[in-house]
């Protein structure tokens, strides 16, 4: 059986305070919820999810949508987006199979990258050493004005632009990353192709503005 | 208790002197003093006693208690670690039985099958068992039970008026040569689930000459109407065939490649008048001669092997100009029909069964020998290291590629139970992988699930005619997490 395997990279800085990470707890029950009706996605789909603050923690290691369970995210500490970029690359590694003779491996990660600041740690050894390990699509989200999304733009192809981290906005990027989960398990399934841009996956809504 | 008259001193503002030290040395000793203090220690016991029994419900009410989902139509069982929390009992939980579970306060457990798909807030009523009059109090924890995803599939007809409508399954029984044959091909419920169409066709027919052919093929999921280009590839490729002046030179073509044999290899004659003939007797020169001899005959099977494999390669080649053709003349692209394509051409000769096959793509034809004795695939498949590697027949660049020559094979068997041909909605769900094609263990289970050793006990019988196409159609809807492509199973027996 080849998983779709999907990291959510949330960002949990002392700025994310509040509605925001409300926003974004809700984001995921919503889209676990949503995604649990789709016979795809309960198939294919493996969700993990990465928090950074001060540090970086796997808060939910890859897991199938059936057994998905959300855990409580609270809102501290800095941006230390590149310690994220280290333990997914860990994770990565450990977690997802390649294909070998005795058996066909996962289908290439999808990544969502959510931060609304500026990296306060080393970020290019992060991504350097992610760099080495990933096949998969990384699309980032930069949510509201104090995220930079330059340095998205380094690490991705693929990234969108939230005006506002309001829950509203943040609501609707969840929005679109389960309808993007949902296009790709279902492509994956039916033409064993894989998505490699912002191209191939829905069109996001108004509220998303796509910068690269 | 000192501590107790001194902590009390300071509550009533009493100074500190030598006097009031006399007066407390003195009462230490008091009984009446002593009794009031044990009885102010026991109340204090008493209070902060019910301050944790307190607290400990509030904790419990607290506590991230995360409990295992579970799945529609799946016995489920789950016990609350109270370990934590040893005074506090869980009395009943609300709302459980409207998913048809039940709980046990004494084990304090969850069990039961579900019989609905929900997302809820399980209302544990629980109390402190320390309390003397217990007063009960709630504590919510969210609950998820999975939908069986058997039932989240929708089977929602085609639309018969699209362009290039086909009937969502087909199947077909009937005679191939001296043995039979039954094709089933049923779309996959990813493709069921959208109402889209089959993408996978199939095409039998027997031919002149004593030969038979069966094609299948499978239409690429991300191409706009494979499910022509599947059937154009097919059927055009069966119509190459039919053609007597062909298979009569194919015939001769066969019988000088399995009569011929190297060792037998007829050398060129050797002319009389030649001086070299002389020269040939020569015992020093007779080794090159011997060599000559068995290059000639080796060349002579090459080249005979080289002519049926050209026919073949024309008839491929005439498929993808066939196909060529449809796209212009639909004014639609050419990878629009992208399909994969395998064949296998079939005669039987005095001196066996030949089986002629080629293949592009990923799907396998297999030749099952006697009861398992051998088992062989007979064709290269396209796979590629993350899947999706597949190649298609509208793919010009396959013609020029060096590994053309290896689509083709030229079998010949005394005898075979089973020639399969199957398209990777059924290898990828039954064998997995492709170094699988050829285990015989993965073989053995795989022919016993089609006698019926599967959990819906769908059986193909091959030694009744009458329902076997029903049978195999049947057969073909078996659930496969993950696998929901459209089937397709070519069986000749």
């Amino acid at each position: 059986m080849r998983r779709l395997p999907v990291y959510l990279l949330l960002d949990t800085s002392g700025s994310m305070t509040g509605e925001p990470i409300e926003a974004v707890k809700n984001g995921v029950q919503m889209m676990m919820h949503s995604l649990r009706q789709n016979p795809q996605a309960i198939e294919t789909a493996f969700v993990s999810i990465i928090t950074f603050d001060s540090d970086a923690r796997q808060i939910v290691p890859l897991t199938d949508l059936a057994s998905f369970q959300m855990v409580d995210i609270k809102a501290s500490g800095v941006t230390s987006l590149g310690a994220a970029l280290a333990l997914l690359a860990d994770k990565l590694e450990t977690e997802v199979t390649t294909t070998t003779l005795e058996q066909k491996g996962d289908w290439k990660p999808l990544i969502f990258v959510m931060t609304d600041g500026i990296p306060t740690d080393n970020w290019q050894q992060g991504y350097s050493k992610l760099k080495a390990v990933n096949k998969g699509l990384i699309v980032g989200c930069a949510a509201g004005q104090g995220a930079d999304d330059a340095i998205l733009r380094q690490i991705t192809n693929s990234v969108v632009r939230l005006d506002s981290a309001d829950s509203e906005s943040i609501s609707k990027f969840f929005q679109w990353v389960t309808a993007s989960i949902s296009t790709t398990s279902t492509k994956v399934e039916e033409s064993g192709k894989e998505v490699t841009g912002l191209d191939q996956l829905p069109p996001p809504p108004s509220e998303l503005v796509i910068v690269a | 208790m000192e501590t107790i008259l001194k902590q009390l001193l300071d509550e009533f503002n009493v100074e500190q002197n030598k006097v009031v030290d006399n007066t407390l040395a003195k009462l230490m000793h008091n009984a009446k003093i002593n009794a009031l203090a044990r009885d102010i220690n026991s109340l204090k016991q008493q209070i902060i006693a019910i301050f944790q029994m307190y607290r400990e419900k509030e904790e419990f009410k607290e506590a991230q208690l995360v409990i295992t989902n579970a799945n529609a139509k799946k016995h489920y069982a789950y016990s609350f670690d109270l370990a934590q929390f040893p005074n506090i009992r869980i009395q009943q939980i609300k709302n459980l039985d409207k998913v048809g579970l039940t709980f046990d306060p004494e084990t304090s457990s969850i069990c039961g099958v579900p019989n609905m798909a929900l997302t809820m807030d399980l209302h544990l009523v629980f109390i402190n068992t320390l309390e003397e009059n217990p007063t009960e109090d709630i504590k919510i924890i969210p609950f998820i039970v999975n939908a069986d995803p058997k039932d989240l599939w929708l089977n929602k007809p085609s639309n018969q008026n699209d362009l290039y409508a086909k009937v969502d399954s087909d199947k077909y029984a009937g005679a191939f040569l001296d043995k039979r044959i039954v094709v089933a091909s049923q779309r996959g419920r990813s493709h069921a689930h959208e109402g889209s169409f089959r993408d996978d066709h199939f095409y039998v027919s027997a031919l002149p000459e004593a030969w038979a052919v069966v094609a299948v093929a499978d239409g690429a999921g991300s191409a706009k109407f494979s499910r022509q280009g599947s059937k154009i590839a097919t059927e055009y490729l069966v119509k190459t065939f039919d053609n007597e002046v062909l298979l009569h030179e194919l015939n001769d073509l066969c019988l000088a490649y399995y009569t011929t044999a190297p060792a037998e290899a007829v050398p060129p004659a050797p002319k009389d008048d030649q001086p070299v003939s002389a020269a040939t007797t020569n015992i020093v020169n007779e080794p090159i001669e011997e060599v000559v001899k068995a290059e000639t005959a080796e060349e002579c099977l090459l080249k005979v092997k080289s002519s049926i494999i050209n026919i073949l390669y024309k008839s491929v080649r005439d498929v993808h100009a066939k196909l060529v053709e449809f796209a212009k003349q639909e004014d639609i692209l050419l990878k629009d029909l992208n399909t994969t394509l395998i064949f296998a051409l079939v005669k039987k000769f005095d001196f066996g069964y030949v089986v002629l096959t080629f293949g592009v793509g990923d799907c396998p034809i297999n030749v099952v020998i006697g009861d398992l004795q051998e088992v062989h695939l007979l064709n290269l498949l396209d796979i590629g290291e993350f899947g999706g590697g597949t190649r298609f027949i509208t793919m010009p660049e396959i013609f020029s590629h060096s590994d053309m020559p290896l689509r083709f094979a030229i079998n010949r068997f005394d005898d075979f139970s089973k020639l399969m041909l199957m398209t990777d909605g059924i290898y990828d769900a039954k064998f997995i992988t492709e170094n699988k094609l050829e285990d015989k263990e993965r073989w053995n289970t795989f022919l016993q699930d089609l006698g019926g050793q599967n959990e819906d006990g769908a059986k193909v019988d091959f030694l009744t005619d009458e329902h076997i196409k029903d049978q195999l159609l049947t057969w073909l809807d078996f659930w496969s997490k993950g696998n929901h492509d459209d089937r397709t199973l070519a069986i000749i027996y």
